[in-house]
This record gives C-alpha cells, structure tokens and sequence, in this order.
C-alpha cells in the first residue's frame, strides 16, 4: 500500500501542480474578465492545459482541461458566479474547448515521446559506438600480437604451439565479427543506416566479400560464376559487401563442410541478380515464413554458434540500397538460395558506348 | 633511404599497439621509433629522416588529417594509415591530403608488412630511377611506356596506359578514385565515376585471366584500386 502510494506520489504531483496552475489562472481571469472579453478569457483556460501536455505529461493535461470546465462556467458564462449553463452555445463552446484541450494534450505527449526516443537513441548509439572502441582496442592488439608470434621460428617450429596462436588469432577475428555485428545491428534498429550510393560494379562487390571470408569458408568449396560485362549498380558498395558476407557466413554455417557454395551474379531483366547458394539444412515453412526476424533462429540449429541477426541486418542493408532480397530453399536439408536484386544503374548502361567512343583516343 | 635498415616511425596512443608493431618489424630487420601523440610524430618528423611513416588517426591530441598536412608541408616520406572499419569517407580525405595508404583495425601484421614494404619499394624506385614495375604476369616499363604479359607486348589505348601507369607508379598501394579521375580525364571529370569504371573493365580483359575475378588490378570498395604485386597484397586480410 505504502509502496504503491510511494510509485504513485510523482504523477499525483504532477496533477495538483497543473491544477494549481488552473486555479492560478482562474484568479486571473476573475481580476482581468472585464478588460478581456469573455472569448479571449475562455481562451486563457488552455494556456494550463498546454503548460501542463509540455511539463507534467499527458494525465496533468487532462486533468487540467477537465477542471478548467468549472471556473469557465462560473466565471464566464451567463449567469455569472453560477455553476449553471443557459445557452446551448455554451455548450459547443465548452465542447470545443474540451476538444481542442484533448487535442493538444495528446500533441505534447507525443512531441515529448518522440524528443525522449531521440535522446534514447543517441545516447544508445554512444554507448554502442564507446563499447565498441573500448573492445575493438584491446582486440586489435591481440589480433595483431598474434599475428606477429604465428611466423616467429620458435612457435611455427612447434605444431602445438603454433595450434595455439593460431587459436588465439582465429578467435580474435571472430570477436571482431561480432563487434561488427552489433554496430551493424545497433545502425539498423535505430534507423541510421546512411548509404554513400556511388557507380559500383558488381563484380568488385563479390570479389572483396569472398577475399574477406575466404578462410572461414575453406572447408566448403566455393564456386564463382560472375557473368562478364555485367551492369553497374548505384549502391553503397561497402555496406552491400557487408551484407553479402551476412549472406555467404549464413550459407557457410548451415551447409556441411565438404560441401559446395555457390556465388552467381547475373543481369535479370533490368535487375542485377546476386545469388548465394548453398547444399545445407534449407528451410522448412515455419523457418521460411520468419527467417528475416530479428533473433529468429531456426530451432534445428541450436548447435551453431549465431544471434540470428545476420539475415535481419541483410535485410535492411539491402533495402536501404534500393536492393531486394529473396530466399528460396526446397525444403529441410535441401539446400537454400538467397538472392539479392538491385536495379540497374540507368544512365550507366544507356552511356556506356557513347562513353568508351568519345573517351578514347 | 639512408641505410639498408628502414627506420619507420610508428604513431599510436595504444602502448600495446605500438608494441607489437615494433616487434613485427624489428623481426624484419627495420629500425623504429615511436610517438604517442600527433604534437610528438610531428616533432619527431622534423628531427630525424624516416623512411616511412605508420600513423592512427584517432590520436587524442591532434586530428589525423592535420597531421598528415603537416607533414606534407615539408614532407614526402610515405605515409601509412591505421583507421577503424567503416570509414570510407575519412580514408579517402586522408588519402587525398596525401597519405600513401591505410590499413583497417585490427589488422595481421603480414598486411601492415606488406603495405610497408610497397610503399618503401616505390620510395627506392623513386631514387635508383628503376622503370618497370611488375605485378604478377604483368610488366610496365614506366620509361619506354610499354606494357607487357607474360613476355608478350600489349596493346593499350593512350587513356588505358594512363590508367595503368598511375596505378603502376603506386604499385601495392591503393590509388584513390579521385585521384585517377584527375590524373587521366582532368578535374573537370573528378564526379564521373562512370568513366572509371568503364576503363577498370577494359583494362582488366587485357591483363587479367579472368577479367570478373581478378588478382593484379584490384578493387577498395568505396575508396579506389590497388595493383597487387603479389597475393598479400591482393584485397584485405580476412578478417
């Protein structure tokens, strides 16, 4: 009782100074009704409801609205000093004020919930940004530790030893991944994903993700199959890459290790088509139907290391790029394709002769 | 370069980073000092001559730009950048307020050794007057400006050699679009990427075995391109 009194008491607070603010303004009106006019002075009542939206929040606001009702009648309305209405005009008018006080209350809420969503949303982004330059530091100096030991005569002479920075370093990259992850999915959920679109070919796209995750991918073969003289997209290249190594770690992990993974690029009737396919554990309906949720993990999976962010951020990457992204799968275990569509470049393609002519001499 | 031992200078305000970056190189047989802060690299550059110069630009105390401007002022030792990931933008302004090439944190230290050793290489050419750089299969004789695969002379058109030439001066080292875009169509075509790309393909079906994957005239997605001497130096460490 006592507890919830205690939870209770800022709200109430918040009440009685908007209804302190209407008795404030009541006493007002009573001194100056005579030099006013009584529309301007009906028009006084809202001032504390609006304070009140601004200040206290959406309940002091109503509050306030409501109980203005009463000194406007006795103070204002024919007969004056009597809680009595006489006019049906009062009555619109009071239903007006009423509406235009809900009106407002509900404005200032909502501009006070959005201002502190931004504020949550830069604060959390400091955070994210902080934590990752705090971990990414100390990381970088692991990684690179390790990396200075790995070819010293004295640890590649001795295969346990070398199996051990090995270890070290491989775990390292993997931390950093995800790192990148969360940056990555901090960006997406509070909607600042800010794309440099530029001319990319999309060739160049493929080959920096696959020179990026060649070792962990070792263990599966990888096929490339990238059609020559493809058209150029308008993307931000390295944010596709991003999204396409989502894609190709995806397909490593739910795919055996001697199996193959397939990168195909094509041109698609005005569409450049990426497609990464795999020989893994595919999609049944339930997983296909929520596989770009954010955290939907299939439950098949549970030994595989994952967040279940990769797809979701994908997504969104893709999206903001103008991008589309498809998943086709057979069924469990038989394998999955997930292809991602951009248009094509316009002015790139219809110029492209014209360019290669006059430029050339 | 004075001795046969580089002295690279490395500029970082993590002890740990600069730690382990002196033990790779030192391994190597190169001599290094180090600097905490922009004010001491900056100091450090006018008292002694390095051969090199590795720099972070998230110094405490001055912005890496203003440190790289600085040191062009008077300057033309190569420049190494260490940055964070995601930076495109900020790389490309560095690399365009003249530093010579960057390398993404946390980075091996084979892919820092490489950069290094390019961007002396092209230091050591600059002084003995050596004109042909190799790449692979591929040969450029910056002097007779002839270009050769595997023994057998190529054909290129004047804007193609041009291409290649500036790349080739910059061997290893990544060339920014900007500056290919002045070099070879003049400032006034500095924001047509579109040109670029064009000669990138063309250039590629004459020196690459396969021109859609190739491994001499590679791409830095959002930055430039780098013709790769050897694999290392073929895009970046997985990481």
């Amino acid at each position: 009782m006592q507890r919830a009194w205690g939870r209770m008491w800022p709200e109430i607070r918040k009440i009685l100074a908007a209804l302190a603010l209407v008795a404030a303004v009541s006493v007002i009106v009573f001194l100056l009704v005579r030099y006013l006019g009584v529309s301007r002075a009906s028009v006084a009542f809202l001032l504390p409801v609006v304070v009140a939206a601004i200040r206290w929040g959406p309940a002091a606001a109503m509050a306030a609205s409501i109980v203005g009702v009463v000194p406007m009648v006795f103070l204002l309305y024919e007969p004056i000093y009597h809680l009595q209405i006489s006019d049906p005009q009062q009555i619109f008018d009071l239903a007006l004020y009423i509406l235009v006080a809900v009106v407002v209350s509900r404005l200032a809420a909502q501009l006070s919930a959005a201002h502190v969503r931004a504020e949550a949303n830069l604060l959390r982004q400091a955070v994210v940004d902080s934590v990752s330059h705090e971990l990414r530091t100390p990381l970088a100096s692991i990684l690179g530790s390790a990396t200075v030991l790995e070819p010293a005569p004295p640890i590649a002479g001795d295969r346990r030893l070398a199996g051990l920075v090995q270890g070290i370093r491989e775990e390292a990259e993997r931390l950093d991944r995800e790192i990148q992850m969360l940056l990555d999915a901090s960006r997406v959920s509070i909607d600042r994903i800010e794309p440099k679109r530029e001319l990319v070919d999309p060739a160049d796209i493929i080959n920096s993700a696959v020179a990026r995750r060649r070792r962990q991918i070792s263990g599966r073969s990888l096929e490339l199959e990238i059609a020559e003289d493809l058209p150029f997209v308008f993307v931000d290249g390295a944010m596709i890459e991003q999204a396409l190594i989502q894609i190709v770690d995806n397909a490593g992990k739910y795919s055996p290790p001697s199996s193959r993974i397939r990168i195909e690029a094509k041109a698609d009737n005005g569409y450049v088509a990426l497609a990464v396919t795999d020989q893994g554990a595919g999609f049944n309906a339930e997983e296909y139907r929520r596989a770009s949720e954010r955290f939907f993990r299939g439950s098949r999976h549970i030994g595989v290391s994952g967040s279940g962010l990769g797809l979701w951020i994908a997504k969104a990457f893709l999206v903001a790029n103008n991008g589309r992204l498809i998943i086709a799968s057979a069924g469990e275990s038989r394998g999955t394709t997930v292809t991602v569509l951009f248009p094509v470049a316009r002015h790139a393609s219809a110029n492209l002769a014209a360019v290669t002519a006059y430029n050339d001499d | 370069m004075t001795t046969n031992t580089p002295a690279i200078l490395v500029v970082d305000d993590e002890a740990q980073i600069r730690r382990f970056v002196r033990a790779g190189f030192e391994l190597q047989g190169f001599t290094i000092h180090d600097a905490e802060t922009g004010a001491a690299a900056i100091r450090d550059a006018t008292l002694r001559a390095h051969d090199l110069i590795i720099l972070d630009i998230g110094l405490p105390d001055i912005d890496g730009a203003q440190v790289v401007e600085r040191i062009r002022g008077w300057s033309d030792v190569p420049i190494i950048i260490l940055s964070v990931r995601a930076s495109e933008a900020e790389k490309v302004r560095l690399l365009e307020l003249g530093a010579d090439d960057y390398v993404v944190k946390p980075f091996g230290m084979a892919e820092l050794l490489a950069r290094a050793k390019a961007a002396l290489r092209r230091r050591q050419r600059a002084a003995t007057g050596e004109p042909v750089v190799h790449a692979g299969p591929l040969s450029v004789d910056l002097a007779a400006r002839t270009v050769s695969l595997d023994g057998q002379r190529l054909s290129l058109t004047p804007k193609e050699y041009r291409l290649l030439q500036i790349l080739a001066q910059h061997a290893s080292n990544v060339v920014t679009h900007q500056h290919l875009l002045r070099e070879v169509w003049g400032a006034a075509h500095i924001d047509d990427p579109h040109y670029l790309r064009i000669f990138v393909r063309k250039l590629r079906k004459k020196i690459e075995a396969d021109p859609t994957q190739p491994k001499i005239l590679v791409t830095e997605l959002g930055v430039g391109y780098r013709l790769a001497q050897r694999p290392a130096d073929n895009g970046p460490e997985p990481a």
